[in-house]
C-alpha cells in the first residue's frame, strides 16, 4: 500500500506543452522535467496536432492565448483522431467564459495564467495518473484510514469517524489523490464545485476541521500541509 | 424648407400615393354614378316614347296613314314646343308629317342630334328616338327631347371636376404640411446627433412632451446616449483607478526587488523573493478582479446563462462559510427555501453571494450574528444577508459599490474595495436588484431575483427599476 502510493506520486508523465512564448515554454518544460516528467514542447498548432497524433502522450498542456491558434479546435481534432489523453488548458486572467468553452470542447482541466508552478505541478500529477485497472473498487485505504465508497463512511483503526457529507467528499478527494499534492483551488473546484477564489481561507478552515476528526488522537498524522502549495494525504514514512 | 427636399421625404411620397389612390377611387365612384343615372334617364325616355309609339301604331290600324298624319299634327300643336318630335315618311322618302328633317331611316332606338329649327345658332339638341317601318312601306319615328339627360351629364361632370380638384388640393396641401412638420422634427434629431458627434456628449435631443412616437424615439435615443456616456465614463474611471490604485503596490514591489538585489545571504534573498511574489499576487488579484468586472459588464456571459439551482448555491455557501464564522467566533444561521431556481450563471451567482457573505463576516467583529435567509413571493425571490456589525451609513450606500471605495473604518482590514463592484456588475447582468438597509445594528443587504419563468414577464420592469436607482 505504502509503496504503491509513493510509486503513484512519483509516476513520470509524458507531456506535450503547446506554448508560443519561448520563455514561458522553457520555464514549463524545465520545471516539469525537474519533477521527473518526460516533456516535449511545440510552439504552433499544426506541429502540436502532428506530434500529438504521432506519439502517445499522457497529457497535453495547451495555451489558449496563442495568436492565430484555436486550442479548442486542436482538442476536437485530437478527439476525432481517437486520441483521448487529458488536456490542461492555460487560460486568460479573469476569463469568465474560457473555462466553460474549454471544458465543453473536451478539455479536462484549466489553469488561469499567471499561476504558481506548484499549482501546475499538482494538476499535472492528478491528470497524468492513468485510471486504475480495478475501477470497481468499493473502498480506499491509506495506512489505517479507510473509507467505504458505497456507504460513504470513514473508519480509522476500525473506529468510525463522524463526517458531514462535504467533509466526506473532501476526504474522498484527498484519498483518491493519496501521496499527491492537491491545491486549494483543486479542492474548491472538485469538492465544492466553486470556480472562483474566495478571499478568505475557506479551504484551510475545512481541512483543519477534517484533520481534527481524522488525525486527532490517532497517532501518526495523515493529512499534511505542503507549504505554499496545498495539502497531501499520505501514509507515514 | 426646400420644395425639392420636401418632395424627397418619405411622408410626402406617401401622401402622393394616397392622393393618387383617392383620386382613382373618386373617378370610379363618379363613373358609376354617371353610368347609373344615364341608364335610368334613358330608360324613362324610352318608356315615354314607347307608349306614344304604341298609341300611334293603333291609330294606323284604325284609320290608316291619313289618320296617323292628322294625329301627329294634332300632337305637335298641343304639346309644348320641342318636347316631342315626329317624322312620318312614305316609301319614297317624302315627309308626310312631322317636325324633323328627313334623314336616314334608322330603325330601333337611337340618339340623334338636330340643329335648333328656329334660331340660326349652331346649338344642337339631343333627341332620343325610336324608328320603325310601318306596313305599306311607310316609316315612323317618334323622338323625345333628351335635354334633361344632357343636363344631368353636365352636372355630374362638373361635380366631378370640383370634387377631384378639391381632393387633390387637400391631399397635396395636407401632405406638404405633414411632411414639413415631420421633417422639422427629424431635422431636430439629426442636428442634435451632429452636435453630439462633434464632441458635446452631454447634449441630449429635446423632447416635445407630446408623448407621440417621435418622443418615444427621442427618449430611447437619449437613454442610449446616457448608457454610452456612462460606459465611457466607467472606462475612464477604470483606467484612472488602475493608474492610481496599482501604483502603491507596484512601488512596494519595486522596493522589495531592490532589497533582493542587495541581499547578502540566501535567506535574505529568499525572503525578498517571497515578499515579491506575495506583492505580485496581490496586484494580479486586483488586476484580475478589474478585468473580471469589465468582462461581466460587457454582458458576454449572458450567452451561457441557464437555470441555476439557487437553493443549492445558497446551501453550498452556507456550508462553506458556516465553519469560517464559527472560527471567528461569529454565529451563522441560514434559512434557505428549497427548489428556488433563477436564470443566470452558477459561478457568477455563487461569486456574488460569496462576496456579500465575506463582507458580512470580514467587516463584523467577533461575536456578531450573520444571517442568510430567503423569502419567496410569486414575482421575486429575496435573499437577505444580514450582520450585526458596524453597518454602512445611509449616505454611503451608493459609494460602497464604486471601485476601490472602502469606508474609513475598514482601511485596517485587508481587501481592495472591489468586492461590491463585482457584486453590482453580476447583479446588473442578472437583473437582480440590491437594497441596502440598516439592520440596527449592522447591515441588511437584500437581493431580489426574478424566479425562472417570471424572468421574461418581470424582466423589463426589473430592468426599469434597476435603471431608476
Ligand atoms: N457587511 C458590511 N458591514 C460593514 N461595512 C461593509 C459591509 N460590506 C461592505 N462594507 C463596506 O463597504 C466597503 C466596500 O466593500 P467591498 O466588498 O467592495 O470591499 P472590501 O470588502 O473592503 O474589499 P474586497 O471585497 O475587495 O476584499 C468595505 O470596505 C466596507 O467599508
Ligand atoms: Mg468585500
Amino acid at each position: 500500500m505504502f509503496a504503491q502510493s509513493q510509486g503513484e506520486a512519483r509516476r513520470s508523465v509524458k507531456i506535450l506543452v503547446i506554448e508560443d512564448d519561448v520563455e514561458t515554454a522553457e520555464y514549463l518544460v524545465n520545471g516539469l522535467h525537474e519533477e521527473g516528467h518526460l516533456v516535449a514542447g511545440v510552439a504552433s498548432g499544426n506541429e502540436a496536432l502532428a506530434t500529438a497524433i504521432e506519439e502517445d502522450f499522457d497529457l497535453l498542456i495547451v495555451d489558449r492565448m496563442i495568436p492565430g491558434f484555436d486550442g479548442l479546435r486542436l482538442v476536437r481534432a485530437l478527439r476525432a483522431a481517437d486520441r483521448h489523453m487529458p488536456v490542461l488548458f492555460l487560460t486568460a486572467l479573469g476569463g469568465v467564459e474560457d473555462r466553460v468553452s474549454g471544458l465543453l470542447a473536451g478539455g479536462d482541466d484549466y489553469l488561469v495564467k499567471p499561476f504558481a508552478f506548484s499549482e501546475l505541478s499538482a494538476r499535472v500529477a492528478a491528470l497524468g495518473r492513468r485510471p486504475r485497472a480495478a475501477a470497481m473498487e468499493t473502498s480506499l485505504r491509506v495506512h489505517d484510514l479507510e473509507i467505504d465508497l458505497l456507504s460513504r463512511t470513514a473508519r480509522r483503526r476500525d473506529e468510525p469517524i463522524e463526517l458531514q457529507p462535504r467533509e466526506y467528499r473532501l476526504l474522498e478527494y484527498l484519498m483518491r489523490h493519496a501521496g499527491q499534492v492537491v491545491t486549494r483551488t483543486m479542492l474548491l473546484e472538485h469538492v465544492w464545485d466553486l470556480h472562483f477564489d474566495p478571499r478568505t481561507n475557506v479551504v484551510e478552515t475545512h481541512v483543519s476541521r477534517l484533520r481534527s476528526k481524522v488525525d486527532k488522537g490517532f497517532g501518526p498524522q495523515l493529512i499534511h500541509t505542503v507549504r505554499g502549495a496545498g495539502y497531501c494525504l499520505r501514509a507515514p514514512r | 424648407m426646400l420644395p425639392a427636399r420636401l418632395l424627397r421625404t418619405s411622408s410626402f411620397r406617401l401622401t402622393l400615393a394616397y392622393a393618387g389612390l383617392f383620386g382613382a377611387s373618386v373617378l370610379i365612384l363618379f363613373g358609376v354614378i354617371y353610368w347609373a343615372t344615364d341608364m335610368y334617364i334613358t330608360r324613362s325616355l324610352d318608356a315615354a316614347i314607347d307608349s306614344d309609339f304604341v298609341e300611334l301604331g293603333n291609330t294606323v290600324n284604325a284609320g290608316g296613314r291619313a289618320l296617323l298624319a292628322r294625329q301627329i299634327h294634332e300632337r305637335l300643336r298641343q304639346m309644348p314646343r320641342g318636347a316631342m318630335h315626329y317624322l312620318l315618311e312614305d316609301q319614297d322618302g317624302n315627309v308626310i308629317a312631322g317636325d324633323l328633317p328627313r334623314f336616314a331611316k334608322s330603325t330601333g332606338r337611337y340618339d340623334l342630334n338636330v340643329h335648333e329649327a328656329d334660331s340660326r345658332s349652331r346649338h344642337q339638341r339631343g333627341i332620343r328616338a325610336r324608328g320603325a317601318a310601318l306596313s305599306g312601306g311607310d316609316y315612323l319615328m317618334v323622338g323625345i327631347d333628351a335635354h334633361p339627360r344632357d343636363e344631368m351629364h353636365e352636372l355630374i361632370l362638373r361635380a366631378f371636376g370640383w370634387g377631384s380638384g378639391i381632393t387633390l388640393v387637400l391631399a397635396f396641401g395636407g401632405g406638404a404640411l405633414l411632411s414639413s412638420s415631420l421633417l422639422r422634427r427629424v431635422e431636430t434629431i439629426s442636428r442634435a446627433a451632429r452636435e453630439i458627434m462633434s464632441g458635446d456628449f452631454a447634449q441630449r435631443i429635446p423632447v416635445r412632451e407630446a408623448d407621440d412616437e417621435f418622443d418615444h424615439l427621442v427618449t430611447s435615443l437619449n437613454a442610449m446616449l446616457d448608457r454610452i456616456q456612462s460606459s465611457m465614463e466607467s472606462v475612464r474611471q477604470v483606467s484612472d483607478d488602475i493608474a492610481h490604485d496599482l501604483r502603491t503596490p507596484l512601488t512596494r514591489l519595486r522596493q522589495r526587488l531592490e532589497q533582493g538585489q542587495r541581499a547578502r545571504s540566501p535567506e535574505e534573498w529568499h525572503s525578498a523573493a517571497a515578499g515579491c511574489i506575495a506583492e505580485m499576487d496581490a496586484i494580479l488579484e486586483t488586476f484580475g478582479a478589474l478585468l473580471r468586472i469589465a468582462q461581466i459588464e460587457s454582458g458576454a456571459a449572458v450567452r451561457h446563462f441557464g437555470e441555476v439551482d439557487l437553493s443549492d448555491v445558497l446551501r453550498t455557501m452556507a456550508e462553506v462559510y458556516e465553519p469560517m464564522a464559527d472560527e471567528k467566533g461569529q454565529s451563522f444561521t441560514a434559512q434557505i427555501s428549497c427548489g428556488l431556481t433563477v436564470w443566470g450563471d452558477r459561478e457568477l451567482v455563487g461569486q456574488m453571494l460569496a462576496n456579500i457573505i465575506e463582507n458580512a463576516m470580514k467587516h463584523s467583529p467577533p461575536g456578531a450574528r450573520i444571517g442568510l435567509e430567503t423569502t419567496v413571493c410569486p414575482t421575486e425571490i429575496n435573499v437577505a444577508v444580514t450582520d450585526s456589525g458596524p453597518g454602512i451609513p445611509a449616505d454611503e450606500h451608493r459609494n460602497v459599490f464604486s471601485r476601490f471605495y472602502r469606508l474609513e473604518s475598514s482601511r485596517s482590514t485587508p481587501g481592495s474595495g472591489l468586492g461590491l463592484s463585482l457584486v453590482e456588475a453580476i447583479a446588473r447582468l442578472h437583473r437582480v436588484r440590491i437594497d441596502l438597509a440598516d439592520n440596527d445594528p449592522g447591515l441588511h443587504l437584500n437581493l431580489r431575483f426574478a424566479p425562472v419563468g417570471a424572468a421574461e414577464i418581470a424582466g423589463c420592469t426589473l430592468a426599469d427599476r434597476a435603471q431608476g436607482t
